[in-house]
């Protein structure tokens, strides 16, 4: 019967994770070390808004960010805070020229970038697309990671 | 016998073709394992050609240990009624920030301004400035230890923490270049003395707390002209809305100045964002206690100020308003904005707006005031 129920969950997990495989879909990913085993809109806007500073085990977050113009990036201001990336950036610009900002991102010029820092960082987050998460996943090359989130567009 | 010698050779011509075949197959071989090793080479040049962009990245993101430079500039053309203004091009701001994380914890920021572009120009006769004109600034300095994201202690010139646009002022990232009528009069524009800031999860919210001990008003650095000290406290609760977010706070400032009012400042303050929906509004009042017989006074001032995003145009309105001295009759000043920004981008910004200043005080006259702009953030932001 436990077997029966675990196959169940899992195949209903396969049927979520390629319901939301389209090429909108955000994965958020974690270092595997991370005890986080999923993620709610709210508290990723938390961490992205410079408002949640630390995980629940006491591990600062290192916010891994895409560049402006990314349209990985668009996606994932656009399904968190129902805003454009040019908005998020403005945001944190005067954070920053403020000298306010707690724990700002690291912006990375590629997907690939964020994957690697992610998977190096115990205390990282970062998105990227489904597509490429999936691929690093099955890669032998980026081991460290595990997706808590995936959200589409 | 035939047949022993027909057999002979048959059995002469496959062991002559044998060798041949096995020759066949290591060279094939031997191609397979090469292509199998170019085909790993490859990867392994793929892999540091990546690692090389990594590393680059941290060198640029992560790790970096030079000065930051960063900062912001706006020209405007003013025109006004106002009587004995002239309408006049501005060069407003130029003003620089050089941070640098000189190692984990410790950090180090300044901000020099220049403003209305200075002219300082040395006098060849004497040891005196024969012209001057404009601003230059000093408006932040400290160095900062911070061993986490919560905490921060900051020691020398800081902006005054308290309110929002004290703090959050900064024209490519507000509405309008004019600012809010009590805004550096009840609270000054910045401190020179200690802060320390600790943010902690209260319930789904966020609350900062930062408190400070300064020289006071008037008094930066050496110049300070009394023994007393100022000490403050701001405190902002960040909470989540239904598709929006709301701040909210209050500030605190008690101080003597330099000809012995005691004064104690109290403040409040409010920003509310619902999708491209946002309002600011901050209340501010000071009690000035003098010594000696006189009576005391109040000055109070609020704003309240609405804006709209539509992609990349801001939609601004403002009503202001500000009491300089609680005792005076017909004291009241009031101004009515209104503002249409244009962001070329996160950090280019075009405004247009208008002012209607207007007065209680039948002695002084109601002007208008439009001021059309551009301002840029430089650097990395």
């Amino acid at each position: 019967m436990g077997a029966a129920s675990k196959l169940l969950a899992a195949m209903l997990l396969c049927m979520v994770v390629a319901g939301n495989a389209t090429a909108e879909s955000i994965a958020v990913i974690v270092n595997i070390k991370n005890p986080v085993s999923s993620i709610s809109k709210e508290k990723l806007r938390k961490i992205y808004e410079d408002r949640m500073l630390k995980w629940e085990n006491g591990t600062v977050i290192v916010v891994y960010e895409l560049v402006v113009n990314d349209p990985v990036r668009e996606a994932f201001s656009q399904i968190v805070f129902g805003s454009s990336s040019e908005k998020i950036a403005e945001m944190w610009a005067h954070l920053k020229i403020t000298n306010q900002a707690k724990n700002t991102p690291i912006n990375m010029k590629s997907e690939y970038m964020v994957l690697k820092m992610v998977s190096m960082d115990d205390g990282a987050i970062g998105y990227v697309s489904l597509g490429v998460a999936m691929s690093a996943l099955k890669g032998a090359e980026n081991h460290g990671l595990k997706i808590i989130g995936v959200y589409e567009q | 016998m035939s047949k022993y010698i027909f057999m002979a050779l048959v059995a002469a011509a496959f062991l002559s073709a044998f060798p041949r075949q096995s020759a066949a197959d290591e060279l094939a071989d031997s191609l397979v394992k090469d292509v199998e090793s170019l085909k790993q080479e490859n990867k392994r040049l793929a892999d540091r050609v990546k690692n090389l962009e990594l590393k680059d990245e941290q060198d640029t993101y992560v790790d970096k240990k030079q000065v930051n430079i960063s900062g912001y500039a706006d020209v405007e053309y003013d025109f006004t009624n106002q009587p004995g203004v002239y309408d006049h091009f501005r060069i407003r701001h130029l003003s620089l920030f050089f941070a640098q994380k000189v190692q984990k914890e410790w950090n180090l920021l300044s901000e020099l301004e220049w403003e209305d572009a200075p002219m300082i120009q040395a006098n060849a006769a004497s040891d005196t400035v024969a012209a001057t004109q404009g601003l230059l600034l000093v408006e932040q300095m400290y160095i900062q230890y911070r061993p986490g994201p919560e905490l921060e202690i900051s020691a020398g010139r800081i902006l005054t923490p308290a309110g929002i646009w004290l703090i959050y002022h900064y024209p490519p990232f507000i509405p309008t270049q004019e600012r809010p009528l009590h805004i550096r009069k009840i609270f000054p524009e910045y401190s020179d003395g200690v802060e320390l800031r600790y943010s902690f999860g209260l319930l789904s919210s966020n609350l900062d707390a930062q408190v400070y001990v300064a020289n006071g008003t008037g008094n930066p650095g050496s110049t300070d002209r009394n023994a007393n000290k100022a000490v403050g406290s701001r405190f902002n609760v960040a909470t989540d809305l239904p598709d929006g977010k709301m701040e909210y706070g209050a500030s605190y400032l008690s101080q003597r100045d330099n000809i012995g009012i005691y004064q104690n400042s109290y403040g409040l303050h409010l920003k509310l964002n619902h999708h491209d929906l946002g309002l600011q509004s901050e209340y501010a009042t000071r009690q000035n206690m003098p010594l000696g017989p006189s009576e005391n006074y109040w000055d109070t001032g609020l704003y309240a100020q609405g804006t709209y995003d539509i992609k990349k145009w801001t939609l601004a309105a403002r009503w202001d308003w500000y009491n300089s001295n609680s005792l005076t009759p017909k004291n009241d000043h009031y101004v009515y904005t209104g503002a249409v920004d244009y962001h070329f981008s996160h950090g280019i910004v075009a405004k247009a707006e208008l002012h209607r200043h207007e007065f209680n005080d039948p002695a002084q006259s109601n002007y208008f005031l439009g001021i059309i702009s551009v301002s840029l953030a430089l650097g990395d932001l």
